[in-house]
């Protein structure tokens, strides 16, 4: 079906990134929509690793964090203008994911892929992006009764907060706590600093998140 | 800048606005302006810079030693972990070497922080209008839903509806069939009301005409017997030879005239007994009978006549006492026309008569004959007025009779509340079966 390889279109893109140029970003996911690539394997194979690359272009200073901003809001951009598509083929009315970043936590791309993901497979998703107040958060998930909640954490810094915000969902919900899933980059150092925090679960990315969750609520 | 190694921060650049840090080797801060630790609100100098980057920024800054000289025509954005926050700082790195000991020097390349403010704020408000975006698009999603399913229900609804229009459509066609069939009904009936009233014309015309015909009967009847009596009246004066002595022939013509006087008065007798019974003017007189007694009677009465004809009758009386309230005189009238009938074409063989009991508590008289029987045909016929088996027309009859005996018969025993009725085996013989009510209708 696809006449056109994940490397292609992610060097495409990242050129595009790269440049700042966010129609011709919007243009290389297009034409991979049109060569058959579906939402999933553009989240997987071109978003992901594009943003990957852009971070390890900065650490090797050959990009500034303006750049790198940059490329993550015109990838961000170009989701949103797939969310009209992915979210009509979601069946809905699946198991419900309550997603956050802890307070002043800025790093939302990974858990909004992990989101979009969910909701192709027919989760019913609700995002509640950067910077999300503990008090809300907590409020959220007990008037939305979720299955799943989902904290993401990029900085060591905000491990605490993290910490803070399961035992404060785990206090106000006692038995009806839904499964809690922490991740984030300042996860990735030790497997076990998940558990630390209180959290049920943790992934190394978007797409073992999709898969954990889907192994624990088969549709 | 390089006179200052070794002996501490120059005064000049604890007043620079950015922060600078003097590391050694191993990245040990060994001195600080001031600057970081009030942006990161923590202490620096004595620890591993290190310490205060973040993952990322600990690999890029292996990646800057390891660049050597090169690193220093670089700026090097790194980002620094502090308490509550992150930081990402731009410095310029710089290498000094004194006394064989080498120094690292970073110098924070400072930006404009209106810039950086606007650059927070714009990144946070595209992550609003994406999710903005995201929780529009959901909702659309579900709005497209909600109509799907509404306009799947309304086709549901159409469907149904048609369904419905079908159903009433099949039942008004069974409607209109039912209401044809109604009025076919209605036409039927129509047309039964007046074959309804055209019969109960017709009876009524033969009941008027029957009527007349009986009166006819009875008056003619009673006309023809008095003229006949008068003839037969002078046939006995001539007999007796009131009017002088009779020669042969003439005494043979008179008895010849006497004798078909009495077969006319017998007619004229049966007609107006016929007559009487069908207008209704015969009148029963019922008494209990006992029925052995009144067929013994019949039957020695008969016996002689029988026996002339050289056939033996015997009776046989199945159940005694053998008893029904009904009018003697028309029971013997009628047992008497059969036992004759029997008699008369029974061609000498033996006669039998029963009488027993019959199940409804009645009485059954059979009159049993071994003549020649009677054809399919003529048993549907012998209950008929004037009807003679072997007679061309009145008063030819081979056996003589009226041709009344029957139909007289069967009517009395019908006014007796019973019944006759014929079976017969050609060259067999018939039955004749008499069917007598306990007791006789209109009896005490």
């Amino acid at each position: 079906m696809r006449s056109v390889t994940a490397e292609e279109v992610i060097r495409d893109y990242l050129d595009a990134l790269l440049e700042g140029n966010r129609r011709r970003a919007f243009a290389v996911v297009d034409r991979a929509r049109g060569e058959g690539l579906d939402h999933r394997a553009i989240y997987l194979e071109v978003f992901q690793p594009a943003l990957h690359e852009v971070g390890r272009l900065w650490q090797e200073n050959r990009i500034s964090v303006a750049d790198e901003h940059l490329a993550t809001a015109i990838t961000q951009a170009a989701m949103a203008r797939l969310y009209d598509d992915l979210f009509a083929h979601g069946a809905g009315g699946g198991p419900v994911l309550v997603a956050a970043c802890v307070d002043s936590e800025r790093h939302e791309v990974g858990l909004r892929m992990i989101c979009d993901l969910l909701e192709l497979e027919g989760w019913d998703t609700y995002f509640l992006g950067a910077t999300t107040p503990l008090e809300s958060l907590v409020s959220m998930v007990e008037a939305r009764a979720p299955q799943a909640v989902a904290l993401s954490a990029s900085i060591t810094p905000h491990l605490p907060r993290v910490r803070v915000t399961i035992s404060a969902l785990r206090e106000r919900l006692g038995e009806r706590t839904p499964l809690i899933l922490a991740g984030g980059r300042a996860f990735l150092d030790d497997p076990e600093l998940a558990a630390r925090v209180g959290a049920d679960l943790t992934a190394r990315d978007a797409m073992e998140a999709a898969d954990l969750l889907r192994e624990r609520f088969p549709r | 800048m390089r006179t200052y190694a070794g002996t501490g921060l120059h005064a000049s650049l604890r007043s620079f606005p950015g922060a600078v840090l003097e590391l050694a080797p191993d990245a040990t801060v060994l001195d600080s302006n001031g600057r970081l630790e009030r942006k990161l609100e923590r202490e620096v100098v004595g620890l591993s810079f290190t310490r205060v980057l973040d993952p990322d920024s600990r690999a890029k800054w292996d990646r800057l030693l390891a660049l050597g000289g090169e690193a220093e025509a670089q700026v090097w954005e790194l980002v620094l972990e502090g308490r509550e926050f992150l930081a990402t700082l731009s410095f310029a790195l710089s290498r000094t070497e004194e006394d064989g000991r080498e120094r690292l020097w970073l110098v924070e390349y400072p930006r404009d922080p209106r810039l950086e403010q606007l650059h927070e704020e714009l990144s946070a408000t595209n992550s609003e209008l994406v999710n903005t975006k995201r929780e529009l698009s959901k909702e659309k999603a579900r709005l497209v839903r909600a109509l799907e399913e509404l306009e799947r229900e309304l086709r549901e609804n159409e469907h149904l509806s048609q369904q419905l229009q079908q159903q009433n459509e099949e039942v008004e066609a069974q409607n209109e069939e039912l209401m044809a069939m109604t009025e076919e009904m209605h036409a039927s009936q129509d047309q039964l009301l007046m074959l309804n009233q055209q019969l109960e014309r017709r009876t009524r015309e033969l009941q008027v005409a029957l009527s007349a015909r009986n009166r006819f009967y009875a008056a003619m009847s009673h006309e023809l017997r008095t003229p006949i009596n008068a003839v037969m009246g002078y046939n006995d004066l001539l007999l007796t030879g009131v009017y002088g002595a009779l020669g042969e022939k003439q005494e043979l013509a008179v008895e010849r005239s006497q004798s078909a006087a009495r077969h006319l008065r017998a007619l004229v007798d049966d007609v107006l007994d016929l007559s009487r019974i069908e207008i209704g003017r015969a009148e029963l007189e019922t008494e209990t009978v006992d029925m052995q007694r009144l067929l013994e009677e019949l039957v020695s009465l008969l016996r002689p006549l029988a026996d002339g004809r050289g056939s033996p009758l015997s009776l046989v009386v199945r159940d005694t006492p053998c008893t029904v309230v009904t009018d003697a005189r028309r029971v013997r009238q009628v047992v008497l026309n059969l036992l004759s009938n029997a008699i008369k074409f029974g061609k000498g063989n033996p006669i039998w008569v029963y009488c027993g009991r019959s199940r409804d508590g009645g009485v059954e008289v059979e009159v049993v004959d071994g003549g020649e029987g009677i054809s399919e045909e003529d048993l549907a016929r012998i209950f008929d007025e004037f009807v003679q088996l072997g007679a061309d027309a009145i008063g030819t009859s081979s056996a003589g009779g009226t041709g009344l005996g029957l139909p007289i018969a069967r009517r009395l025993a019908e006014f007796l509340g019973g019944r006759l009725d014929v079976s017969s085996t050609p060259g067999v013989g018939s039955t004749f079966r008499l069917s007598l009510p306990q007791v006789a209708p209109g009896s005490a």
